[in-house]
């Protein structure tokens, strides 16, 4: 009751006040009135004299309505802050330590956020749904989109959706665009900004009227960052043509700078999804995708209507889409509603949080580390500052009185620290991923109310972690051996410094392996033989014009350029891919053994290749036969070693098949292991034969200058082909990037725990000394000579330390196959790893003993024996 | 005769005294009990407002606005319930304590 009434007051506040003033006013009057009625003539001086301090009184009054710990609490901050001021030195090594893990941890969990956590940038973005199809009973499950005609159909009939969207991403030239990447087209349905509640930076977003099948209307909105790099955030904009793979688009708006799309990918330009024939006239899918209700796979998203929920809009979309299925004679699938954070989405959480799990690991062992550091501070701080306690305890303060006191103490550094940590939350993560790639995701950095939840979490976890411990010991203690300057119960305080040295030890053990086995995995996928020719081969990328080729004419050009550039590429072979080897993309197809039941169908990585590619890349076939033309008609596949080893152990697979989906796709060959598709042990995949379309890579073996020159043929064929030509040593070196990243990350987290941890270590040592100056200054005396000093003192702490190594050594080997399980690069443990490190650490203990020890080796025993 | 402080720990008592047959302003209650004393206990702002707040917050009276004898605003306070309990048992104690006083006072010595 008490406390609601406190909270009352709380929350009337100035009223309060106001009122307690005027009560007082009155009473100020009456008693003046009084006075002057009993014909006193001073009357108004007497009343308010001999009424006291009226300040004081109001004063009082209001403050029996804080609780008196609001003011302790008060008087606890100010004592902190002095206190810490007053040791600049100690303040600032701890605000290092513990700013630089939380800020670590503050920047890992900010990008994650971003990545992960954060839902689409739109209006209300909790009422938005991902609407995703899953097929029931399947063993890897997958997560699938919508036909345009079943979207109708569901989103004429829903009644839980207020709104619902369809949206399909390309690739496409912006204008004359013959250089770099090209842009993200998204095709969406016309509701899709009404629906999304976007607003726009300039003129309007899209409408239904655009987006009719049989009269789609060539609009286009530009994305802020399009509008902004591409037009110079012309202000003219609206109403200008611009071409989206050659055909005429007019611009009619640009979206609002803060909306940033609704998918991971960019987002550069929105058109309708009824135009995507426009863009794409040549191919037949284009229509068919918007006609065809057997076709499928857009992503769906809605908004639910008022008072609906979630489930409630599961179980009507299940329903509607069963009923669509059925009368198309498909086979249902399910339907699954998640919010549209990424995160949300099943099969990019599983991608996502081993990864995570190991990065939060590491930056959690960083700030553990530090606390460890901050704590020893603290606990040689709390000896320093005995008597200064003692005296506290003598004059009657209780102990938890003081380790309040402590902790209030201990928390300000942390809050200062989670303040810093915020800051460096700003700019690392930004500079990492900028090295990372060369045009990074686009990311919301900025903190919001889950990255400062997460850091205030964080800041006060860590001060209890690194204040408890020291302000416990600090307090327990004998008042009067306190006061005579003796410290005689060292031995319990010591121990707790001996555990955190082993903690520290341990953590850099595990850090410095983790960044030993990173840096040797870089080293080792540097020097790999990966399988395949990389020096003297060139990769030219074609890329045409989609309005004038469709398939047929796109492989007929191909054919030709490949003819053209034969005489000038090395053995006269031109190989043709569909994607680059090493490119970061892959074909995923899910496939089966015959006699399994589709639902059983595993995923499994591909590439699309002519029959030169083998020779030309020097893959040789270990059994079979390599693909001849006519191979493309008949479904055959080439399987590479390690897929024949895994699906057939005992026998050749040439001549079984595979099933993929409907089709039956018969083994012709078997590849020698090579890792096109990315550097480390190679894993299972298959060939499938490729002549070529309008979007195709030539491989042949050429050096730079004769690439360049088969890049110009090839656009003297056509000269509206995009040509780009990169050597394969330069692609090798692109794929190592990411690599090298995580190595340099991984150097920089055990560099910083290794500082960290001798700083640890040498100021516990130090301290060591500082207490037991005495027994020095008697040994000393006694005929010790520095050098056995240094001995004694090292001895004294090798439990620690050894303890430490040994905990650290098995964390290590744990971490190590953990690691390994989610980044394959990175190699086993080692010897060379295992030596490295122990050397390092052993090295950075002596020289963290040395120092302290030297000095203990002058100690003058006459003034350490007068110390007392 | 000189102005009287209050005995420690009484004021609380007092106050809920003067409040038990009506309600009464902070003006109100220092008059009251100056009156019934007869002039020897005089409240200072200072302690009764304190203590005032003190009651409110314990809730052991209620306050609200109403007009004064002279049609001015002031603020009326009255006993609760809770008020009344905790008035009994400070009285009880506090005569526990004058009989306790009083028998040490008049023992022979």
């Amino acid at each position: 009751m008490r406390i609601l009434r406190r909270l009352m007051y709380v929350f009337r506040g100035r009223r309060h006040e106001v009122e307690l003033a005027e009560e007082m006013e009155f009473h100020r009057q009456m008693a003046e009135a009084a006075e002057r009625e009993n014909g006193r003539p001073d009357a108004s001086d007497s009343a308010r004299r001999r009424m006291g301090n009226m300040m004081q009184a109001s004063e009082e009054a209001r403050g029996v309505w804080l609780a008196p710990w609001v003011e302790g609490v008060w008087q606890d901050l100010q004592y902190g802050a002095r206190s810490l001021i007053k040791q600049p030195g100690f303040t600032a090594m701890a605000l290092l330590a513990l700013g630089l893990g939380i800020g670590l941890n503050t920047s890992l969990f900010t990008v994650f956020n971003a990545v992960a956590l954060r839902p689409w940038p739109v209006l209300e973005p909790g009422r938005m749904v991902n609407i995703l199809t899953t097929e029931p009973g399947r063993m890897h499950q997958r997560f699938g989109g919508f036909g345009a005609v079943e979207y109708r159909f569901l989103r004429d009939n829903s009644r839980t959706l207020q709104g619902v969207i369809l949206m399909r991403s390309e690739q496409v030239r912006i204008d004359e665009q013959v250089e770099g990447q090209r842009s993200r087209c998204h095709f969406v349905t016309g509701n899709y900004f009404d629906v999304l509640g976007v607003q726009m930076a300039l003129g309007r977003g899209l409408t239904a009227e655009e987006d009719k099948v049989e009269d789609p209307r060539p609009v286009a909105v530009l994305s802020y960052q399009t509008w902004q790099t591409r037009y110079g955030g012309d202000a003219g904009i609206l109403g200008r043509t611009i071409r989206l793979d050659g055909a005429p688009f007019m611009v009619v708006g640009v979206a609002d700078e803060a909306f940033t799309g609704t998918s991971m990918d960019r987002h550069d330009v929105w058109v309708p999804m009824a135009t995507l024939p426009v863009v794409r006239p040549l191919e037949k899918w284009a229509r068919q995708m918007l006609t065809d209700p057997h076709f499928c796979c857009s992503s769906m998203a809605g908004r639910l209507a008022d008072g609906a929920t979630r489930e409630q809009a599961q179980a009507e979309l299940t329903a509607l889409t069963r009923q669509f299925q059925s009368q198309l004679g498909e086979k249902p699938h399910d339907v699954m509603l998640t919010g549209t954070a990424f995160f949300a989405r099943p099969d990019s959480k599983k991608k996502v949080i081993t990864v995570m799990g190991l990065l939060m690991a590491a930056v959690a062992a960083v700030l553990l580390l530090a606390c460890a550091n901050v704590s020893n501070l603290l606990l040689a701080r709390a000896a320093a500052r005995q008597r200064e306690i003692a005296v506290r305890l003598s004059l009657g303060a209780g102990r938890r009185r003081i380790v309040r006191q402590l902790l209030t103490e201990s928390l300000l550094l942390a809050v200062a620290a989670g303040g810093l940590g915020l800051g460096l939350a700003q700019v690392l993560p930004d500079f990492v991923l900028r090295q990372m790639a060369d045009a990074p995701p686009v990311l919301n950095l900025r903190p919001d109310t889950a990255v400062l939840a997460y850091t205030s979490c964080i800041a006060m976890l860590t001060a209890v972690l690194f204040g408890l411990a020291p302000a416990l010991r600090g307090t327990r203690m004998s008042v009067n051996e306190a006061m005579k300057g003796q410290s005689a119960n060292v031995s319990p305080r010591f121990r707790l410094r001996s555990v955190l040295l082993g903690v520290q030890v341990a953590i850099s053990v595990v850090l410095l392996m983790s960044s030993g086995l990173f840096l040797q995995g870089l080293r080792r996928a540097e020097d790999r033989d990966p399988g395949f020719a990389v020096d003297g081969v060139t990769i030219l990328t074609v890329d045409l014009p989609v309005d004038r080729y469709d398939e047929q004419r796109g492989s007929a050009l191909m054919a030709e350029a490949a003819e053209r550039i034969g005489p000038i590429a090395g053995s006269g072979k031109v190989a043709m891919a569909l994607l680059a080897p090493l490119g970061n993309a892959r074909i995923v197809t899910g496939f089966r053994m015959p006699g399994q039941r589709e639902e059983q169908e595993s995923p499994l990585a591909g590439q699309a290749v002519s029959g030169e590619y083998f020779e030309v890349l020097g893959i040789p076939m270990l059994a079979g036969r390599s693909f001849v033309p006519g191979d493309r008609g008949r479904h055959s596949i080439i399987v590479n070693e390690a897929m024949a080893r895994r699906y057939w152990p005992s026998g050749s697979p040439v001549g079984s098949a595979i099933l993929t989906g409907k089709d039956r796709r018969e083994i012709v060959g078997v590849a020698r292991d090579a890792e096109i598709l990315g550097l480390g042990p190679a894993e299972p995949m298959y060939f499938e034969p490729y002549d070529g379309g309008n979007r195709a890579v030539l491989v042949f073996r050429a050096n730079e200058a004769a690439g360049r020159q088969a890049a110009a043929l090839v656009s003297e064929l056509e000269k509206g082909a995009v040509v780009s030509v990169t050597p394969m040593r330069q692609q090798l070196e692109r794929w190592l990037g990411p690599t090298r990243i995580g190595a340099a990350m991984a150097a920089a987290l055990g560099l910083l725990a290794l500082v960290l941890a001798s700083v640890g270590v040498y100021g516990v040592i130090a301290y060591s000394v500082e207490q037991r100056r005495r027994e020095i200054g008697v040994r000393v005396a006694l005929g010790a000579r520095p050098g056995q000093m240094v001995g004694f003192i090292l001895k004294s702490n090798a439990r620690a330390l050894m303890a430490g190594l040994g905990a650290g050594a098995l964390g290590a080997i744990a971490m190590a196959k953990l690691v390994r399980k989610t980044f394959p690069d990175v190699s086993g443990l080692d010897p060379v790893v295992w030596a490295g490190v122990m050397l390092i650490l052993m090295a950075a203990g002596v020289a963290a003993c040395v120092m302290p020890a030297r000095r203990a080796g002058r100690v003058d025993p006459v003034r350490a024996l007068q110390h007392e | 005769m000189g102005k009287q402080e209050i005995l420690p720990g009484t004021l609380d008592m007092l106050i809920l005294k003067s409040l038990a047959r009506e309600k009464r302003h902070g003006y109100g209650i220092a008059e009251y009990l100056k009156a019934v004393s007869e002039d020897v206990l005089e409240v200072g702002e200072s302690s009764l407002y304190p203590a005032l707040q003190r009651l409110l917050l314990n809730g052991w009276v209620k306050a609200e606005w109403g007009a004064s004898e002279n049609n001015r605003r002031a603020r009326y306070y009255t006993i609760t319930a809770a008020g009344r309990k905790q008035l009994a048992s400070e009285s009880r104690e506090f005569d526990r304590m004058i009989g306790a006083i009083q028998r040490v006072m008049g023992a022979a010595s």
